[in-house]
């Protein structure tokens, strides 16, 4: 493997030949940027990192035998133990995104670092179930401390059941993964280090839901791990309305929840304390386009050896375009990077890794950008149109998937109906192939047999009831997988050769959902979620707005008076009570069999038109970072990189990284 | 003039109000607001806003109000309290946001104007003075490239190269290691190293322009009589070239200086994204896309405002120099 430090000289040797450039290569003039670590040096037997261990000293940390629980989480690397120290340099497209909540994580329970993800121990070290799943009780790790070294004991949970999942006004409803069959759940505090969680019917998905971010990460609406002591001063029920009124003077908020959420925001405030192994010390400020994270000092898992992680001192995100996020992945600047890497950039990723060392991991993709009809389409001759099967599979057999393939993947893509995946739990081989091939007269066939027999003066089909059928079909810039402009495009010339007129619109995200949830659309291209779906239920069960082939039957499982809601019948209200069913069962044999009957449907019905999959994600890694899962699932639901449990990741030479 | 002064003064607070009006009026246009992005998010999270809630959130908003309503709330709230509102996306007043980003916009702006005007006026002027020389061609060639290209193209394709040729991405102001360092020579010459680019792309569109229609100006005035005059008494070619037809010829340049400023506050939108520059024009073109409406709205107030003060100060200076204009605002004082 090529050398990282050829990229110095070679920016060096570039800067000396060519004067324009000459100032980059600013080691000449001896200007370093200030160095932040110490060195790596007195690392083999060190339980800490040098940088900690001079706080120590210092007097301004406690000694580590008392930052660490009782019983710290052990962590087996996935290569090596490793070495202290290092910055790690991270890339983003969105400012406000924020791709530090994956390695700010902590969770009650968290993923195994396995395919597929499985929920284990994390700040609960152990848990009962009773009850046949009413019941569950966790026992918290004794000696948990926040990142400002307050301790994090069972009153923390107890102030988000009680200060946030109850208060209105943080949360108009109460959240849903708490409350199995609509019916919500309650705490109960046991002792410091016990809370146990009750609910009328057994909770099936508790503890998957537990490990989720979606649901009860820092950025969610129901967040479950927040620092009570530090957020009571902004919380109306510990201060006065002069106090939260002076609070709010100095830092504006339209209403007092909006101020709230700001207050715990991860990416924002570098104030409030966290439990995941990295902090937010610098946020972005002004027009500047860095933000940095530091270690926490107080994180609770050990290697091996009983040394504390992370092992890398800290994180720095830089906010960019895509093209130049694409271009510093492949000039070697991005020393992990998962997210944001678009599928067009691959080639240029992978013929630089040699020369600029860093590397390519293939990791599992999900996406597969699909072609959603409105089953719950305000028009009823088109929504019945779309409810025929044989019009989606005319529609499905037109496509060239072989084509699309080679000409997007080099014919390295999956092809495939969205129907969960390989690495899913509930899948079943040779699921999502029916009307798969492309078969020009066959989709003719079909497409005639759903009643579009007439065609108009142009030779396009009419509608069933004689007036122009002409389909809109949507989507926006995704930032995974392929453009799904392309796909559309493709679509629309596949089906214009089987007499299927349609146009391809882009919107903007921020109009894609004022719009979309309304359910007023012909179709959508977007990429659905095929593992672990069934913590993420909208994909396949109409639950809400963004399930998006049959949107108003989301919202009519809502709230039923919804007036963008529509009542479902046959199958599209069988998977809503599977689902619910599913939801409240213990039971992990009966709990597999009901999302089989699921996916089933979905595959009998093909309501999701899939198109070509992504062959792999490539996650971008520098040359010596070591720990780095080879492969593991790129996904939102095992929070992208996290999969691979940064904290355990290490620079050979971490002197390169300050 | 005075006179002249002081009804141009009145003049602008109408049409300030007028063109706040508008752009208000314009950003109201589209279906959908803020909130709806709001309630869909909550619902993306396995939520179901009520309709009760949904009345909560629209007051807290001001959203249940008419659109003029609004207006005026915003309108009056500027004027009396300097306050231009809450940015929903980012949670912000737009005040704060607006303060944040100003200092690099308007550095970036002046370098680019100042940099832009230097070498326009030089090389316009040589173009006249030199029709027809070898360079003369070179600078016409290059100027219609400059013209033909647009600066984002430019900027990618510099930035590809940058790349490609030297192992360097070059966006932002600075690299990340130099953010949040001490500042030293090196971070210096880092952020040099990151505005040169920006500043050369910016200012080329503009340049060529500029040096276009100059060398048409000039040509016009140098063979006019009063030169021939002014030579015929003996006149140092570079005194006369500088002081009578160059001055004449720069007229159309001080009329435009009021189109200026506010081009540097939101003219640079496109390259601005392309090198992630975080000035106020990709601020704006997100608040548009996102219909964050107080914060786009704010955005365009203040430059509708820095274009009649600009054009103010375009009429004035144009009075300075030039003493036909004086003598016609002389005759409208009366």
């Amino acid at each position: 493997m090529s050398d990282p430090l050829s990229r110095r000289t070679f920016l060096q040797v570039s800067g000396l030949s060519l004067s324009a450039t000459a100032v980059a290569g600013c080691s000449f003039f001896s200007t370093d940027a200030k160095k932040s670590t110490g060195p790596a040096a007195a690392d083999a037997g060190a339980k800490e990192s040098p940088v900690l261990t001079s706080l120590v000293k210092s007097g301004k940390l406690p000694p580590l035998e008392q930052r660490l629980p009782k019983n710290p989480m052990v962590i087996k690397p996935i290569q090596s133990a490793g070495k202290y120290g290092g910055v790690m340099q991270r890339g983003q497209i969105d400012r406000n995104a924020t791709q530090n909540q994956y390695v700010e994580f902590a969770g009650l329970l968290e993923w195994t670092p396995t395919t597929p993800a499985k929920a284990g121990p994390g700040l609960a070290e152990k848990w009962e179930i009773e009850q046949d799943g009413k019941v569950y009780v966790f026992h918290l790790r004794e000696g948990l401390k926040w990142s400002d070294g307050t301790p994090f004991t069972t009153d923390d949970l107890m102030f988000a059941y009680e200060k946030e999942f109850l208060n209105k006004e943080l949360n108009p409803v109460f959240p849903g993964w708490l409350a199995p069959g609509g019916k919500p759940g309650k705490f109960v505090k046991v002792d410091d280090h016990t809370l146990r969680m009750e609910f009328e019917v057994p909770h099936g998905l508790l503890l998957k839901y537990l490990c989720f971010i979606g649901l009860t990460g820092f950025g969610s609406s129901s967040a479950l791990l927040l620092p009570a002591h530090y957020l009571k001063q902004f919380h109306k029920d510990f201060v006065t309305p002069a106090q939260l009124q002076a609070a709010m003077k100095k830092d504006p908020a339209p209403s007092w929840a909006e101020f709230f959420s700001n207050k715990r925001n991860i990416w924002k405030n570098a104030d409030i304390p966290v439990l995941g192994p990295w902090k937010l010390v610098a946020p972005l400020q002004g027009s500047g386009v860095t933000a940095r994270l530091d270690r926490n000092p107080y994180y609770w898992k050990v290697d091996e050896q009983g040394r504390q992680l992370p092992y890398i001192d800290s994180q720095q995100y830089t906010v960019m375009p895509s093209e130049t996020l694409g271009l510093r992945a492949a000039n070697g600047q991005l020393d992990l990077q998962v997210t944001d890497i678009q599928a067009e950039q691959l080639p240029l990723l992978i013929k630089n890794q040699q020369t600029k060392g860093y590397k390519v991991n293939r990791w599992v993709a999900e996406p597969n950008t699909s072609l959603q009809l409105n089953q719950s389409h305000p028009d009823p001759v088109l929504r019945t149109l779309f409810q025929k099967l044989d019009f989606r599979a005319g529609l499905s057999h037109a496509i060239n998937r072989k084509e699309m393939n080679d000409a997007l993947f080099a014919g390295q893509g999956f092809v495939r109906h969205p129907c969960a995946q390989p690495e899913d739990e509930y899948w079943e081989k040779g699921m999502g192939q029916r009307f798969i091939e492309y078969d020009v007269a066959e989709a003719n066939k079909r497409l005639d047999a759903a009643g579009l027999t007439r065609r108009g003066p142009d030779g396009m089909r009419l509608r069933p009831d004689g007036k122009k059928l002409q389909l809109v079909g949507r989507c926006f810039q995704v930032g995974v997988g392929i453009d799904a402009i392309s796909v559309l495009e493709y679509a629309q010339r596949y089906w214009k050769a089987v007499g299927i007129d349609m146009v391809a619109k882009q919107m903007t995200p921020e109009l894609w959902y004022n719009e979309i949830p309304h359910g007023n659309y012909d179709l959508v291209a977007y990429p659905p979620a095929t593992i672990l779906w069934d913590i993420d239920s909208l994909w396949y069960i109409p639950t809400n707005g963004l399930t998006y082939w049959a949107p108003k039957f989301g919202n009519w499982y809502g709230n039923h008076k919804d007036p963008f809601g529509m009542a479902p019948t046959g199958d599209f209200r069988t998977l809503q009570t599977l689902y619910d069913e599913l939801v409240t069962t213990a039971d992990d044999a009966k709990r597999l069999d009901l999302g089989h009957q699921i996916l089933h449907l979905h595959d009998q019905n093909v309501w999701i038109i899939g198109t070509v999959g992504t062959p792999f994600q490539p996650l971008i890694a520098a040359g010596d970072l070591k720990n780095v899962r080879p492969d593991a699932i790129a996904s939102f639901r095992t929070h992208y990189e996290n999969a691979s449990s940064p904290e355990q990741m290490y620079f050979d030479s971490p002197e390169k990284h300050s | 003039m005075a006179g002249y002064l002081l009804r141009r003064l009145l003049a602008m607070v109408p049409t300030v109000l007028l063109i706040s009006l508008v752009s208000f009026l314009i950003i109201q246009l589209p279906p959908g607001d803020f909130l709806t992005t709001v309630v869909a998010k909550l619902q993306q999270q396995g939520q179901t806003v009520g309709s009760d809630q949904l009345a909560a959130l629209k007051a807290q908003y001001a959203l249940d109000k008419s659109p003029l309503e609004q207006y005026l709330r915003w309108m009056s709230n500027i004027i009396l309290h300097g306050d231009f509102g809450q940015s929903f996306q980012y949670n912000k007043p737009v005040a704060t946001l607006l303060g944040e980003r100003l200092p690099l916009t308007l550095g970036l702006g002046l370098a680019t104007w100042l940099i832009g005007w230097t070498v326009a006026l030089v090389a316009g002027i040589y173009s006249a003075a030199r029709r027809y020389s070898k360079l003369d061609y070179v600078i016409t060639a290059l100027t219609f490239l400059g013209l033909a290209i647009p600066g984002f193209l430019v900027a990618l394709t510099v930035v590809y190269l940058e790349f490609k040729l030297f192992g360097q991405t070059l966006s932002g102001v600075m690299s990340p290691e130099f953010e949040g360092a001490v500042w030293n020579l090196g971070k210096l010459l880092d952020v040099l190293n990151h505005l040169w680019l920006p500043v050369l792309v910016l200012a080329s569109g503009g340049v060529a322009g500029t040096i276009r229609v100059l060398r048409a100006n000039l040509l016009d005035e140098l063979h006019k009589p009063y030169v021939t005059a002014a030579r015929a008494r003996g006149l140092d070619e570079r005194k006369l070239l500088m002081r009578y037809p160059t001055r004449v010829a720069l007229n159309p340049f001080i009329a435009t200086i009021g189109w200026t400023i506010p081009a540097l506050f939101d003219g640079e939108v496109l390259v601005a994204s392309v090198l992630g520059l975080e000035t106020t024009g990709p601020l704006l073109l997100n608040a548009l896309k996102a219909q964050d409406m107080y914060l786009a709205g704010g955005i365009i107030l203040i430059a509708c405002v820095l274009t009649v003060i600009g054009t103010l100060i375009s009429d004035l200076l144009l009075a300075a120099v030039d003493a036909r204009v004086r003598v016609g605002y002389a005759g409208s004082g009366k």
